[in-house]
């Protein structure tokens, strides 16, 4: 636990934000993660906001559009940038951008119907670059994910990470709780989300509905955050206390009840994450496996 | 080492639909100058017996509904009257953890005690607070209690008592209690229902081949996840003998009982809790009597010589004789009115081993590498 003395700025935790204040004045300082309305405005943010307000990344959403369709800059360099769009789009378009991608620090999130955005996410990872889908608690998660799954954990053939599911499985520990949320940047020990009256939240959900903590960015020490982080970090016990469904679940520790909805059938989430989790245990496996020192003869 | 399950108060704020002693009993709490008989008893055998440690074990009831005076007192005693013996003290707190607080804490860990056993049930209305088994009441200041351990580092680990009320979920259970403590780090147990419980509690009665199914259920799932949750008893402690790496059986199916004794509020000693339940194999007051006596007491060979007697009676050519000894022999006398048989329980660590750990491990139990009633 933090002493009540210490009171000095916390520089581990970024601050999500959206682009739509001056954030360059009022979080001038903090590590931030930006949501731009425009990728146009990607450069000339980081330019603006130079060294002394490092970004972790921008993100960009478009519900509608492809890759196909984006202006890609090819000046974004090592910025590191993460597109959520629709789909891939026509791929002999999108082949003609891959090696410029390649050069860039880019993530490009799937958000279309499952299927598509499942192939779509493959295809880009197999180019060897960082791609993956979003879930969300109404995803269908049917058999394409399945496969996704187990062509970012179990395929030899070299393809960069796909997420969710590499995040999931480099947070994993084997004794903590993981979820598709943290693509949703849900994870307290790194990140809290501000609005434009610096008010802040652990989710972005909590952030809208006005659920939010009692200090604000301006007066957030360590302790402060801390603290916060600790009682956030303790709400999966509710789902306990309530003996909620979803706590008799083989999946619980890398779902939490994300795809929880009333009414809602767990037999297939269940099977899904328990693949998932499976695949998660065997990459870690692999993982330790090479970390032995190689035999020197 | 003598094993002490130190009963300061029979009282508890919980209300468990199997619990027979809730039903059975006027809770009872020790009184100071008792306590203090106690601790000069402890001393006293610990100085004549100067390569001996003790291990006392806070039971109930609940141990926190004795309140924090009688521990920080037991403290104090510690500190004072045993200050000559005072190292060769271990102890430990079997707590539902829904009353501690950072007072009950702080006094545990300076008896050195850092790591609180429990138990846990996700049934509601099999578990509660009060007269209404307020389940999740009892659930959310349980998870206050955990995150106080915590917060103090403070380990802590759980039995989870099989009912009837469980019966037909083994794997749902399972998936509840390994989701609340990651690596497993919990124990299952079948209910003890005496003869003499009330109806409520016979409701929720198992039997052993019930038990030993249940269990089988759990454990075909265990197996291929072992290392996901490898902390998972008994099956762990059936691996570790099956593999040679067996380093000590629980009480119920240890050769002999060893130096055990159960100390009540109002002094009374017996052979262990269920002992003093039935009133039987009881040793008399610690008041009037030290332990030295105590331990001394005739009636401990009873048990004592059960491990030569069994092996040519009820056991005879028993496969399974090395990692059961014919089980708790007070369950022996609770079914059969004698010491000198086996317990019922074995029944279930029979079947469930020959049934489901063998045929689905592939292993076999070692053999003794001499013949001996251990």
């Amino acid at each position: 636990m933090s002493t009540p003395q210490n009171n000095t700025p916390r520089n581990t935790i970024s601050y999500v934000c959206d682009y739509q204040w001056p954030i360059e004045v009022e979080l001038k300082g903090k590590s931030l993660i930006v949501n731009v309305n425009h990728v146009g405005d990607i450069r000339r943010l980081n330019d603006a906001l130079g060294t002394e307000t490092p970004v972790q990344a921008y993100i960009y959403r478009d519900a509608y559009g492809s890759l196909e369709t984006l202006d890609v800059d090819p000046d974004w360099g090592d910025i590191p940038i993460v597109l959520y769009l629709n789909r891939l789009g026509q791929f002999r378009t999108v082949a003609h951008k891959v090696e410029m991608l390649k050069g860039l620090n880019v993530t490009v999130i799937f958000t279309g119907e499952e299927s598509r955005a499942c192939v779509d996410a493959q295809i880009l990872a197999s180019l060897g670059i960082h791609s993956g889908i979003k879930l969300t608690p109404d995803s269908p998660l049917s058999d394409s994910v399945l496969d996704l799954i187990t062509y970012n954990f179990y395929s030899q053939m070299p393809h960069a990470d796909i997420e969710p599911f590499s995040t999931m499985s480099r947070h994993y520990k084997g004794e903590n709780y993981v979820s598709p949320s943290l693509l949703d940047l849900e994870n307290p020990a790194r990140y809290l989300h501000v609005d434009a009256k610096h008010r802040l939240a652990f989710t972005r959900d909590d952030l809208l509905a006005g659920n939010v903590l009692d200090f604000t960015s301006d007066d957030a020490t360590d302790t402060l955050i801390d603290d916060a982080a600790q009682i956030f970090s303790r709400r999966w016990q509710q789902w306990f206390v309530e003996s909620h469904p979803c706590t008799f679940c083989p999946a619980f520790r890398v779902c939490k009840g994300f795809f929880h909805a009333p009414e809602k059938s767990t037999e297939r989430c269940t099977e899904v994450m328990s693949e998932l989790l499976e695949a998660i245990e065997f990459e870690r496996k692999k993982c330790e496996n090479h970390s032995k020192k190689p035999c020197q003869l | 080492m003598p094993t002490i399950i130190f009963k300061a108060t029979e009282a508890c704020n919980a209300n468990c639909v199997y619990c027979d002693v809730v039903h059975r009993k006027k809770p009872r709490t020790i009184s100071p100058e008792l306590l203090r008989t106690a601790f000069e008893r402890f001393n006293e055998y610990l100085l004549e017996h100067p390569e001996e440690e003790m291990q006392i074990i806070w039971h109930g009831g609940e141990p926190c509904m004795a309140g924090l005076k009688l521990y920080q007192t037991a403290l104090e005693y510690l500190n004072t009257i045993c200050a000559a013996t005072r190292d060769r003290f271990k102890f430990a707190v079997q707590s539902n953890l829904t009353m501690i607080n950072q007072d009950f804490i702080d006094t545990f860990k300076a008896m050195g005690i850092d790591s609180i056993g429990t138990s846990y049930e996700p049934i509601h209305g099999v578990r509660g607070i009060g007269k209404k088994r307020d389940s999740v009441l009892y659930n959310k200041k349980f998870f206050d209690g955990i995150n106080l351990l915590e917060a103090n580092n403070m380990g802590w680990g759980f039995i989870y008592v099989v009912t009837r009320q469980v019966l037909d979920r083994p794997l749902e259970i399972f998936h509840h209690l390994t989701n609340l403590k990651l690596s497993g780090g919990f124990d299952l147990h079948p209910v003890l229902v005496y003869d003499d419980a009330a109806d409520e509690s016979m409701e929720s009665g198992i039997t052993q081949e019930e038990f030993a199914d249940w269990l089988g259920a759990v454990f075909k799932e265990w197996w291929p996840n072992r290392e996901r949750y490898p902390h998972v008893d008994p099956f762990a402690t059936y691996l570790k003998f099956y593999t040679g790496k067996g380093d000590g059986l629980g009480c119920c199916d240890a050769p002999t009982c060893g130096l055990h004794l159960y100390l009540g509020p109002d002094g009374e000693t017996a052979q262990c809790g269920r002992a003093a339940d039935w009133d039987i194999l009881m040793y008399g007051n610690i008041a009037s009597k030290p332990l030295s006596e105590i331990f001394a007491d005739e009636q401990r060979a009873l048990i004592d010589n059960r491990k030569n007697v069994l092996p040519d009676t009820d056991c005879k050519g028993c496969e399974y004789w090395s990692i059961c000894h014919g089980g708790c022999p007070l369950d022996a006398y609770n079914g059969h009115k004698d010491f000198n048989r086996r317990s019922d329980q074995c029944l279930s660590k029979k079947l469930f081993l020959k049934k489901y750990f063998e045929p689905i491990t592939g292993l076999k139990l070692p053999k003794p590498q001499a013949q001996s009633h251990e």
